[in-house]
């Protein structure tokens, strides 16, 4: 297992699918060892909890979440990044 | 961006969203999601060097003039919300054209790179420092207390100036006009802000330059005054130019001194004394208040000692102390030292808190008074009467004495209210156990009401005034 690079990265994982979550999480840590934490949001409504009071490094969200879109999240995550930026 | 299908339509939305990547479930693999976020991570790394870049100045790295005006009006935002006001400082270096001319370009970058950096170690970090182009600078001073503050920042701007600069093993001397405009003070916009502080470095200039200006030239005076004073208190204490003065506290039942209030004076140049009410909120505004403390202590001490060694064993000693005094745990642990230092200190100590400026009635506050009185230290209450305290800083407070303020006492024989008001206060002395003292008595026909009206304690001019000992 590679160690190190990653240890201290935020992950949200978008994903309504429980099993789709699972594996996509087996997958990066044998992709890029091991990884700060990894949250889990299973709606489009817990992920925008979770985007709002948290700053995460990656994001991985799936696009078909019941009657939303994961797409629209991106706008919202790119708001709050901006925002960021000026708080040096 | 994850889809259970490979949709062109939808990778191409994410993308214009500003996704990084568009992934198909069921291709998955560790080694494609390794490459995605390595791929992610450079894209991230040379976003953020473009936001610098958008942002900074390229020669100093100080923030460039685009950003400075945003931060300038989301400042000043939040001041509207904080109240606190902030200044706006303009730079203008006054001789660079010089520097170029004389030693090249290259010169010139250098020297403005080195301004840069010490312009920057000036400052706190909450401040902003910005080169807005050429020659010119910007600062925005934020979290700041008193108009007086905004002088010491400037000062400290200034200074930088006095030392040369070494540019390639040559000492370069450059001087700055500087000008301020303070917020809400001066301006309501971002943009009348910045005008005003551009006139005021006009104004800088126009006064020969290596020097500064505020735009509103009446708090540039108080300003100025409040800082001189406080230069000169500082020297004063430094160089023990202040005194203490000893005013006696009578047992108006035996006619003896039972104990002396210390009084601060400070000599003019002209036979009389500096207004101490005006450089005590000088001093309380600064940190020269702990050092007026613990002067003031270490004379009490001397003095004790003094009449220890004359073999006068039960005089006590009544120091003034303000309620901001009581804010922060320096007061208590310099009292503590001289407790330490001096036996029998703390036994022969009362501090006096005046009811003009009350204490805040805080759990912080009281822990503190009752370490003090748990040493064996004795609380009074000075000038009782007329401040907004009450009764309730009683209870809160560890107090032994009330001292009825002079303005009371004085006219306890013309008004009916005043001779009520200090009956009451009497009494209410005795119900609590508390010493009663008063002050500004200055004729016999009052020391002799207060002795009918069972007051045990007095002080002033009858007796004696403030004096040397």
């Amino acid at each position: 297992m590679k160690m190190g690079k990653y240890s201290k990265f935020k992950v949200l994982i978008v994903e309504d699918d429980e099993d789709d979550y699972i594996l996509l999480e087996e997958l990066l840590i044998e992709a890029v060892g091991e990884i700060g934490t990894i949250t889990w949001a299973e709606d489009y409504k817990s992920a925008q909890a979770s985007i709002a009071n948290e700053h995460f490094d990656f994001y991985f969200l799936d696009n078909r979440l019941g009657a939303e879109l994961g797409l629209n999240l991106i706008v919202e995550i790119k708001q709050l990044r901006q925002l960021l930026c000026y708080q040096e | 961006m994850l889809s259970g299908v490979d949709d062109y339509k939808t990778d191409l939305e994410a993308m214009e969203k500003g996704a990084d990547d568009y992934l198909i479930k069921s291709e998955l693999t560790a080694q494609l999601l390794e490459r995605t976020f390595r791929y992610s991570l450079k894209s991230k790394y040379l976003e953020a060097k473009l936001v610098k870049l958008a942002h900074h100045d390229s020669l100093t790295s100080l923030y460039n003039r685009s950003i400075f005006n945003e931060l300038l009006i989301k400042t000043i935002q939040q001041s509207q919300r904080t109240g606190q006001k902030i200044a706006l400082v303009t730079l203008d270096l006054d001789n660079f054209k010089f520097v170029n001319d004389n030693y090249g370009h290259p010169a010139g970058d250098q020297l403005l790179i080195k301004i840069s950096q010490r312009l920057k170690h000036s400052t706190r970090s909450s401040d902003f420092v910005a080169r807005l182009g050429g020659d010119e600078f910007s600062l925005l001073l934020k979290d700041v207390k008193n108009d007086s503050d905004f002088v010491k920042s400037v000062e400290n701007i200034m200074d930088i100036f006095q030392e040369p600069f070494q540019i390639d093993n040559k000492s370069v001397s450059v001087t700055t006009s500087a000008g301020i405009a303070v917020f809400p003070t001066d301006a309501q916009t971002a943009s009348e802000l910045i005008d005003n502080s551009d006139r005021a470095m006009y104004q800088a200039k126009a006064l020969g330059r290596n020097n500064y200006s505020f735009y509103n030239q009446k708090l540039h005076q108080e300003a100025i005054v409040k800082h001189q004073l406080e230069l000169e208190l500082n020297a004063a204490i430094d160089n023990n130019k202040l005194l203490l003065h000893y005013q006696p506290i009578i047992d108006l039942k035996t006619g003896n001194i039972t104990s002396y209030e210390a009084l601060l004076r400070w000599p003019d140049n002209k036979n009389g004394f500096r207004n101490t009410e005006e450089f005590i909120e000088v001093a309380e505004e600064s940190s020269l208040i702990l050092k007026i403390g613990d002067w003031v202590f270490k004379q009490a001490c001397l003095q004790l000692n003094i009449w220890s060694e004359q073999g006068i064993t039960d005089r006590h000693i009544s120091i003034n102390a303000s309620a901001n005094q009581f804010n922060s745990d320096d007061f208590t642990e310099l009292v503590k030292k001289y407790v330490n230092e001096t036996p029998d200190f703390a036994q022969k100590l009362t501090i006096e808190i005046t009811e003009r400026k009350p204490l805040e009635i805080t759990s912080n506050i009281q822990i503190r008074l009752k370490v003090l009185s748990d040493l064996g230290i004795k609380f009074s209450v000075d000038d009782f009467g007329i401040g907004h305290s009450s009764i309730s800083y009683l209870r809160a407070f560890p107090m032994d004495s009330i001292k009825i303020d002079k303005s009371i006492i004085q006219n306890i024989l013309k008004f009916n209210e005043d001779l009520a008001l200090c009956t009451a206060i009497i009494a209410l002395g005795q119900a609590l156990s508390l010493d009663v003292i008063a002050e500004g008595v200055e004729t016999e026909e009052i020391a002799n009401l207060l002795n009918s009206l069972d007051c045990p304690y007095a002080q002033g001019y009858l007796y004696s005034k403030p004096m040397p000992l």
